[in-house]
């Protein structure tokens, strides 16, 4: 098996911040279940910030940057027991099919003004033992 | 430069801290140095806010310089401007 690895880390204020420019800014960022389950829980700033981490290291481990990339096609939900997995859809899902991902570990984390988000892709290799390479999309 | 280039340079300016002077069509927007992915999304929601339009996941791919961000918004925002006018 291959890795790849994403990391990212954010001001729970900038994110804050960002989804406070418009009425439409969580919608274009979060998917509804997401801004659901942010909102009921308590301290809903940190948990935008630690989706949004999530999504961001989740684009870099896929090696791309923010570019072309839907947003809304990376979902977090947490399981009963509280731990965090990815849900992906779209074009999102298409380039993790191409990657030959066979498992990915997400891991959220937070302290004081800050957000965490490290996404690991354990991905099988082509018939030749080299990565894969994530399909163009357009 | 029209008014829709004037909004989109000024808010990219204020947005992500570059000097006027500094911003040309021609700038690499990974070469500014705050073009990070959630400034960038600012970027986004300040023009998407200015003139009422929606700039798809999907169009921001591929999308080098400056000029190219603004050429963009020129099109969504024309044709913005049309569909009111209908």
């Amino acid at each position: 098996m291959l890795i790849r690895h994403g990391v990212d880390i954010e001001a729970v204020s900038e994110v804050r911040r960002l989804l406070d420019l418009s009425a439409r800014a969580k919608r274009r960022v979060f998917t509804a279940r997401e801004v659901e389950d942010c909102e009921r829980a308590g301290d809903s700033d940190r948990h935008f910030a630690g989706r949004f981490c999530t999504k961001e290291a989740l684009f870099k481990a896929l090696g791309r940057g923010w570019q072309g990339m839907g947003w809304t096609e990376a979902e977090v939900r947490a399981d009963p027991d509280g731990a965090p997995r990815l849900i992906t859809t779209g074009r999102v899902k298409a380039m993790i099919e191409a990657l030959g991902v066979r498992s990915v570990a997400l891991s959220i984390s937070h302290t004081g003004d800050l957000a965490m988000a490290s996404v690991v892709l354990l991905c099988a290799p082509d018939r030749n033992g080299r990565a894969r390479a994530a399909s163009r999309r357009r | 430069m029209d008014d829709v280039s004037c909004e989109v340079y000024r808010i990219i300016g204020e947005t992500l801290r570059v000097p006027p002077e500094e911003l040309g069509p021609d700038l690499p927007i990974r070469a500014i140095p705050n073009a990070e992915s959630i400034k960038m999304l600012t970027v986004i929601l300040k023009v998407e806010k200015q003139f009422d339009i929606e700039i798809p996941d999907e169009a921001t791919f591929g999308l080098a310089t400056v000029g190219q961000f603004d050429e963009l918004v020129q099109i969504l925002a024309a044709e913005r401007a049309t569909a009111i006018a209908r």
